[in-house]
């Protein structure tokens, strides 16, 4: 019975890139200064991360101490966040199609969400 | 588990240490809060040196 084992930088790496992402995104469409409070804030929450990690959550929310009871929490977590974001959705939708206006965005993000729900499925089933 | 733990004078810790798990996932199965996977109720059991059915028998929630 072995831990995952992933590297203590995995996660703050991420932080860093979608911090970095985001800069981007921001600067191309004129918001620089935005995008670097972007950036920092995500390069903070990463060195959060990377420094938090004298206990076993924080190392598990890390990404570099995951065992399995964490793995099992982390995927029922991540299903009751998909819940609320569907149900979020949702609602959007129904306010927008009360005052007259178009299904989107909504719509089309909750189509994402079916065929990903319906191909996780799919997949879990196939692979058993 | 936690009377066996216990019997070897081992800390949460240590024995979470031993087979590769959080102390707070130690604290769980013993609280019953947690029901561990078949590998890690073996694995468990190999250490103390008996089976699944006597670590576990009556613990399952």
């Amino acid at each position: 019975m072995a831990r995952l084992a992933r590297s203590k930088w995995l996660v703050p790496g991420a932080c860093a890139l979608i911090g970095a992402a985001f800069a981007l995104a921001q600067w191309r469409g004129g918001n620089a200064r935005d995008g670097l409070y972007a950036l920092l804030f995500m390069l903070v929450l990463g060195l959060a991360l990377l420094l938090g990690g004298r206990n076993a959550t924080g190392r598990a929310l890390r990404g570099d101490a995951r065992d399995e009871r964490f793995r099992a929490i982390d995927t029922r977590a991540g299903a009751l966040t998909g819940l609320v974001l569907i149900l979020t959705l949702v609602l959007l939708a129904l306010t927008r199609l009360a005052r007259g206006e178009t299904l989107d965005p909504y719509g089309e993000l909750l189509a994402v969400a079916a065929v990903a729900y319906i191909a996780a499925l799919a997949l879990l089933h196939w692979r058993g | 588990m936690k009377e066996r733990r216990a019997a070897r004078g081992l800390s949460q810790g240590e024995l979470a240490a031993a087979v590769g798990v959080s102390r707070q996932t130690i604290n769980s199965i013993e609280k019953g809060r947690y029901v561990p996977s078949l590998p890690l109720a073996l694995t468990l059991a190999r250490y103390f040196q008996t089976t699944v059915e006597e670590m576990f028998d009556g613990e399952a929630g």
